[in-house]
């Protein structure tokens, strides 16, 4: 009886235990703010908002939108084309917005899915990837020019040689077509979902990465140069610079492989002991790359592997530093300040706390 | 703790069997559940026996007339309501421990569905480090197919029929309609005026159709598609139990009287017999050497057996 009872109170505090650390812990993001720098300001698009901050001290020019929405998450990096900011919402919508003061131009209802990524901005067109699986071919008045359909939802930015637009979805595939139809002129496919834009290098080849943990590079006539497989998850662009194309993983390893057949040529961990990951887009310097730490820390790396600097923020980061002339923006989730400001060698300048 | 015990391989489990079937993820939703509820079906058939007891004590006429008698001296009324469950060895925590355990793995199937429909980089990123990579491959999952018959499991369900403009939230009716029947079928009855749980029970029959119905309205199609299986289990559960009192459906009938159990010899047909005033006077004397005249205070040893048929409609 007194070993029932006693039973019973055990499973009672697992059970309990259980159940306080299910209810604990902060709400989740959905994913890190997105933030482009051009003159001045630099455009924030986080949680509810999309904010206009001044480089030079951190203050709000604006917000948009006035009230916050339920649901209305704006996470995709704003992009500025012409007298527009375009800015995709997690409610199906992309807003047009005029930047001198935030007050909305236009928006486009016509898609079903969320705007993870930003748009491709091209000289009179947007080409903006949606979660529903189509890429949107608009003016820049917002009117649909074409569509073009893939099999999964599309998650990276496309990027274009000037000749066609290469556009990587999460169906495993990529397309190349003519921006000016939507035409389709070929598709491989890398053998799993692709989830950052890939990276077209001068040569016409594009290097990427899979979420089969490899990295691969393809010409621009769809075939596959070669695959370099990699211990750990690759949740970062690759960066190509000078022969040599870097990544990390999410383990915090940096590697640098050869562009011509992809050997390794040296591994870095910058993730500690601990294996900390590095995620998302690196800073691109003249003399390193700067990787955003989950563990909020910030950490400079030379192009031959040198740990240059380390800096760290309270909050996580899901991607690195974005450059706004000589400015590092660092957008920080879960933490106690949206974005803060370093100068090229690490020195914390302003931050930035959205007024509530 | 809890991601490792519990979310991990619920995740994997809910993956593994999406595979198995085929990469049809309502196909898998539905195992899933249904898998989790038979693993916890000891526990909830204990939890239903519990709070049968704690509900049939509600209608014995002994009880109220206790509570009647005093119903003033709430100090007195606890003192006799201690002395009822131990006479008639009723547990009055028999249903919380079995509910308390099955709390976290019923919160943990729903965290693992939400988790694994992720629709964003921060959720599709947890996801995939969720991802026993021994198990299961990652290229081969992700993305989770999350087309099911007319519907993306990912987002909130409407049906496009040609010729109307809207989109006609098929699984949010169902979704209000299983609730409600779910709510309905497993109210035990009460005829006890005083029963304050069971007035809650019948506001909560109400509401609770009305908020599933909206969270199904709101949320993606899968979270919908799980309430569906989750009450149709609960009353498949109740069901097997015998514990369904199908008659609560009908709406215009009025409070269903309780059946006696086995042992209540005062029980003529569905009908109890209301506590006489002369018994109630008696109560505190009879109650002591418990041999009271009340028809179903018979015995210590006695205790509370859910009806083995269904309620009758009157």
């Amino acid at each position: 009886m007194i070993l029932k009872k006693r039973f019973s109170l055990l499973l009672l505090l697992v059970a309990g235990a259980l159940l306080l650390s299910a209810c604990g812990g902060v709400m989740t993001a959905s994913s890190w703010p997105g933030i482009t720098g051009n003159g001045d300001v630099a455009y924030v698009a986080a949680t509810t908002y999309v904010h206009a901050i001044r480089l030079s001290d951190g203050s709000e020019v604006w917000r948009y939108p006035e009230k916050a929405e339920p649901n209305r998450m704006f996470y995709a990096a704003p992009v500025l084309v012409g007298d527009q900011l375009i800015v995709g919402d997690y409610r199906n919508e992309l807003h047009s917005i005029n930047p001198d003061n935030g007050k909305l131009n236009w928006s486009f209802t016509g898609a079903k899915g969320k705007w993870i990524t930003s748009p491709l901005a091209l000289d009179t067109m947007l080409l903006a990837p949606c979660a529903d699986h189509f890429l949107y071919a608009l003016d820049l008045n917002g009117n649909l020019l074409w569509k073009f359909e893939t099999g999964e939802p599309i998650w990276a930015t496309p990027t274009t040689d000037g000749k066609f637009v290469y556009v990587a979805s999460m169906d495993h595939h990529v397309y190349a077509l003519d921006p000016a139809t939507g035409q389709e002129q070929w598709k491989t496919d890398m053998g799993a979902a692709i989830i950052f834009t890939p990276t077209l290098s001068e040569e016409g080849i594009l290097y990427l990465a899979t979420l089969a943990r490899e990295v691969l590079a393809v010409r621009n006539t769809g075939e596959i140069l070669w695959r370099q497989s990699v211990e750990n998850l690759v949740w970062s662009q690759p960066v190509v610079r000078n022969g040599s194309m870097y990544f990390a993983d999410t383990s915090g390893k940096v590697y640098s492989v050869k562009t011509a057949d992809g050997s390794i040529q040296w591994t870095q961990s910058i993730g500690g002991e601990a294996g900390t990951a590095a995620l998302g887009v690196p800073a691109v310097l003249d003399d390193a790359l700067i990787y955003g730490l989950e563990n909020g820390e910030l950490v400079a790396i030379s192009y031959s592997g040198d740990r240059l600097w380390t800096r760290s923020v309270n909050g996580t980061l899901y991607s690195g530093p974005v450059l706004a002339g000589d400015r590092l923006l660092v957008g920080v989730t879960q933490g106690d300040r949206l974005v803060v400001s370093f100068d090229l060698n690490g020195n914390e300048s302003w931050s930035f706390t959205p007024a509530k | 703790m809890w991601d490792a015990i519990i979310i991990t391989p619920f995740i994997n489990v809910l993956l593994f069997i999406y595979n198995l079937v085929g990469q049809n993820f309502g196909i898998a939703i539905i195992l899933f559940t249904l898998l989790i509820r038979l693993v916890t079906h000891p526990l909830m058939a204990k939890q239903i026996k519990g709070s049968q007891a704690m509900q049939q004590m509600q209608n014995d006429p002994e009880w109220q007339a206790i509570q009647k008698k005093y119903k003033d001296d709430k100090e007195k009324l606890a003192a006799e309501q201690m002395r009822f469950y131990k006479e008639r060895k009723i547990s009055p925590f028999a249903s919380c421990l079995p509910t308390l355990i099955q709390f976290p793995i019923i919160i943990g199937l729903y965290q693992a569905i939400i988790q694994t429909m992720a629709s964003t980089p921060i959720e599709l990123l947890k996801l995939v480090r969720h991802i026993y990579p021994a198990l299961l491959k990652v290229e081969s999952l992700i993305p989770l197919n999350s087309r099911f018959l007319w519907m993306d499991l990912g987002q909130p369900e409407r049906l496009y029929i040609p010729g109307l403009s809207f989109g006609i939230p098929i699984l949010v009716i169902i979704v209000v309609v299983t609730t409600y029947m779910q709510s309905k079928l497993i109210t035990p009855p009460s005829n006890n005026p005083g029963d304050q749980a069971a007035q809650m029970s019948k506001m909560m029959n109400w509401y609770m159709p009305i908020f599933m119905g909206y969270l199904a309205w709101t949320l993606a199609s899968g979270l919908a598609l799980y309430f569906v299986v989750s009450n149709l289990i609960g009353i498949g559960q109740y069901a097997l139990l015998g514990k369904i009192n199908w008659s609560n459906l009908n709406p215009f009938q009025k409070a269903t009287p309780p059946t006696p159990s086995k042992d209540n010899k005062s029980g003529s047909g569905t009908k109890p017999e209301p506590a006489k005033k002369t018994e109630v006077e008696k109560l505190p004397a009879q109650t002591k050497t418990g041999s009271g005249s009340s028809s179903s205070a018979t015995s210590k040893q006695k205790k509370y057996n859910a009806p083995k048929k269904p309620i009758k409609k009157r």
